[in-house]
């Protein structure tokens, strides 16, 4: 379903769809979004824009726990780890976007890494999920310092 | 707290492995300098044994590892320096982008190369090069909490060795392979002639002081050798050796950055292309082992664009699906 402009927060070049939440804990730029009785995971558009292009992407657990590395991926020979925003057991993989990680780098917000089953209610109640616009315009606010620094 | 020194010597080669991987869980930044005498493989955490001529190395007795972070398949013996930087991702320190991570700590060896009298730049994504030749090639990634870089001076490299250790699809993209190899990569022996490795490590080492200040000489800890011999059983398990990768990989080696052969069949026919800056700068063209000269001429020269090489192919050969795989192998995402 296509957003109206109004719900989709953009911090300069960066833009954050908020029918979603995003991971400030460990600096994870990882999204997670309701979707029924599950919950997709994915890759925001701040990591997707600075990490490069991915060209390696795998899933290394089977249960997800919050803040815990779940995924590596490989971008100018730079392995990273992605850390879950959420626990809960891990229902699908997207194969697609295993295939093709760049995927992510073209479409973060359609290309979902994982869809999960909540641990509980209350995952997606947790303070480092943000979708509140001052927040999240503060938090990538910082984060874009923090790069220009460099 | 000081970015410790671990000025290792000589080390067993599976020791090389461990030791920053070690250093990296417990969390301590470091400067690791070290050698070995013996000849290993060493893959990147996404590479898989598959892509390796295990029976050759078997039978002449060189071993394999597979580490946690990035870059390809290197070949690693007493005929190169290594260098691992392990520092805190939340450092002050430690830049946030992998660009900025790789020229900040890239900077001490380019500065190595220049006092050793060689005009040594930085090629991204990771590659020190001396005019287009590669010089040094690393790897980096997150262990634990740290962020680490690993990369080796080459004293000397042993192309035709390289070229028998990795599973290639036929012989003449192996002995292009070599070729290339010597065409695109150098070493300290052919630029300089002599040099001296103790001063090579001297003057990396006053550079990497430059960087981070003064270094606190260190040595392996007992908790140090335990956390290594903890991740070696990991390490050389068939469980983490075995672990799915991107895939058996004939098809497209990298030799240096920009600098690539493929191998894309179809049918009867087999391609191999090297693939140079973005250009097809060598093609090879087979069906039933005999040359296409037509088809070869068409690709040489040619930009690697995936259209551009499809439409060569189509008129070329009869469609099928495997003419679209062969040209988007070709074009490399192009």
């Amino acid at each position: 379903m296509e957003l109206k402009a109004e719900q989709v927060l953009k911090v300069k070049e960066y833009e954050f769809p908020l029918d979603r939440l995003y991971y400030k804990g460990r600096n994870a730029h990882l999204w997670v979004k309701r979707e029924g009785e599950t919950a997709l995971i994915g890759i925001d558009a701040f990591l997707a824009e600075s990490a490069g292009y991915l060209n390696y992407l795998s899933i290394t657990a089977e249960k997800l726990e919050k803040g815990e590395a779940f995924a590596n991926v490989e971008s100018a020979k730079f392995v990273s780890k992605l850390y879950s925003p959420v626990s809960g057991e891990i229902l699908e993989i997207n194969q697609e976007v295993i295939e093709n990680p760049r995927l992510i780098n073209e479409s973060p917000y359609e290309a979902w890494i994982v869809r999960v089953k909540l641990a509980s209610e209350d995952e997606l109640k947790q303070e480092d999920l943000l979708s509140d616009r001052e927040k999240l315009t503060a938090w990538i606010e910082e984060e874009i310092a923090r790069l220009e620094e460099e | 707290m000081a970015v410790k020194l671990f000025d290792l010597g000589f080390m067993p080669w599976k020791d090389t492995q461990l030791v920053y991987h070690a250093l990296a869980k417990l969390g301590i930044e470091a400067l690791v300098v070290q050698r070995t005498r013996e000849c290993y493989v060493s893959l990147g955490l996404f590479n898989t044994p598959q892509e390796l001529d295990l029976e050759y190395m078997r039978s002449h007795g060189i071993p394999y590892f597979r580490r946690e972070i990035g870059g390809g398949i290197v070949l690693l013996d007493s005929e190169q320096l290594f260098y691992h930087v392990i520092v805190h991702r939340d450092s002050a320190h430690t830049p946030v982008k992998t660009d900025s991570f790789y020229r900040k700590f890239l900077a001490p060896v380019i500065a190595t190369y220049k006092e050793l009298g060689l005009e040594a730049r930085y090629k991204p994504a990771n590659d020190l090069v001396v005019g287009e030749r590669k010089i040094s090639g690393n790897g980096a990634g997150l262990i634990g909490e740290c962020k680490v870089l690993s990369g080796s001076i080459l004293f000397d490299f042993n192309r035709e060795l390289m070229a028998r250790v990795l599973r290639l699809p036929n012989e003449v993209f192996r002995a292009r392979a070599k070729e290339l190899m010597e065409e695109r990569l150098t070493t300290l022996r052919e630029q300089l002639g002599s040099f001296s490795a103790s001063e090579v490590k001297r003057i990396l080492i006053e550079n990497f002081e430059s960087l981070f200040g003064s270094l606190e000489k260190a040595e392996l800890t007992p908790e140090i050798e335990r956390e290594m011999r903890r991740l070696e059983k990991k390490y050389l398990s068939p469980e983490w050796l075995n672990m799915p990768g991107r895939g058996v990989n004939g098809r497209e080696l990298k030799i240096a950055e920009g600098c690539y052969l493929v191998f894309a069949p179809v049918g009867e026919v087999e391609i191999i292309a090297e693939r140079r800056e973005g250009e097809l700068a060598w093609v090879r063209a087979t069906i039933n082992g005999a040359r296409m000269s037509k088809l070869e001429e068409s690709l040489t020269g040619e930009s690697a664009s995936y259209e551009k090489i499809l439409n060569i192919l189509r008129e070329s050969l009869e469609y099928s699906p495997s003419v679209e795989e062969a040209a988007r192998v070709i074009a490399g995402g192009n």
